[in-house]
């Protein structure tokens, strides 16, 4: 077979940490993510972009009712980013404070 | 010299500007990464730990290290496959998906190959990320369906006396291959026997390593 890098986006590697990190704490559920996981696959191209497409809607659903990771608060946070990062000029750390 | 958009253009100068926005999964990722940090879920020197395991430290020379070890020390082979968990906390690996770990070796009329049907459970700790392929669907199914063929294509071809053995990892439950020792590397310390392990044999896709 091919060879390929592992990650081949920076927000593959973050989510993965993200993930092994909360199921560390008993955020999330270790089993219950790989059965999500292998039922999202299913409706994913086989192919890496499919696999972490499929791996961050698992990670999006397994936090959804962990308090303060609920999909509102989540998408007004990814809203919060995207501003942050349209106002800031290059060269300037990102962050959320005005 | 200047590589920026045509500054008479304001369209080109909004996007130029803009260019550095993320994508929209990164967003997400980097959403709920700054709130659960924030809320004190997990905290951002365990995140940056995991970043920097990943990236900078393991590939698979973990686990490499840990097969040259089984093939130098009896009484670590033996701890290995007895209690293969508690075996890499001696090394220092622990903790990151090596909690519950099995060590299948190798031998003339055995060859062990590990998959996960399920999705991608994997021993990251010794092994670092999950090559690609083994993440496909098409290696999660045929592996367990038809493993002589699959190995064929990673170009092994077992002897006719020689058995495979599946191990389908869990979330509970990962795997490590002990491949065989390679003849010709007779006498030389574990560092070097390390450096002849690849990833593959730890996962079973390869299965003859060098240097003979």
């Amino acid at each position: 077979m091919r060879p390929e890098r592992p990650m081949s986006e920076a927000w593959h590697l973050q989510a993965h940490a993200l993930a092994e990190a909360l199921k560390a704490e008993g955020r999330i559920d270790p089993g219950a993510f790989s059965s999500a996981l292998s039922t999202a696959l299913t409706q994913m191209p086989d192919d890496d972009a499919g696999y972490w497409t499929a791996y961050l809607a698992t990670l999006e659903r397994l936090t959804a009712p962990v308090p303060g990771l609920d999909p509102a608060t989540v998408a007004t946070r990814k809203a919060a980013w995207e501003d942050a990062y349209r106002r800031t000029p290059h060269g300037r750390p990102v962050t959320l404070e005005a | 010299m200047h590589d920026g958009p045509d500054p008479t253009d304001a369209a080109a100068v909004h996007r130029h500007l803009h260019s550095h926005l993320p994508s929209d999964p990164a967003l997400r990722v980097k959403a709920l990464e700054s709130l659960a940090v924030e809320k004190g879920l997990v905290a951002q020197e365990t995140l940056d730990a995991w970043i920097r395991l990943y990236d900078e430290e393991v590939g698979p020379k973990r686990g490499a290290h840990v097969v040259a070890r089984a093939w130098t020390e009896p009484a670590f082979h033996a701890r290995l496959l007895t209690d293969a968990a508690a075996a890499v906390r001696e090394m220092g690996c622990h903790g990151h998906a090596t909690g519950h770990l099995k060590a299948v070796e190798n031998t003339a009329t055995v060859h062990n190959l590990v998959v996960c049907t399920l999705c991608s459970c994997y021993p990251f700790a010794l092994l670092g990320m999950s090559p690609v392929w083994y993440r496909s669907n098409a290696y999660r199914a045929r592996a367990v369906r038809e493993p002589r063929a699959v190995l064929a294509e990673f170009g092994v071809t077992l002897p006719e006396d020689c058995g495979v053995r599946i191990w389908d990892s869990t979330a509970e439950l990962r795997y490590l291959v002990v491949p065989q020792r390679p003849a010709g590397t007779e006498g030389w310390d574990a560092d070097r026997l390390a450096a002849l392990v690849t990833r593959d044999s730890m996962i079973g896709t390869q299965r003859d390593l060098g240097p003979v």
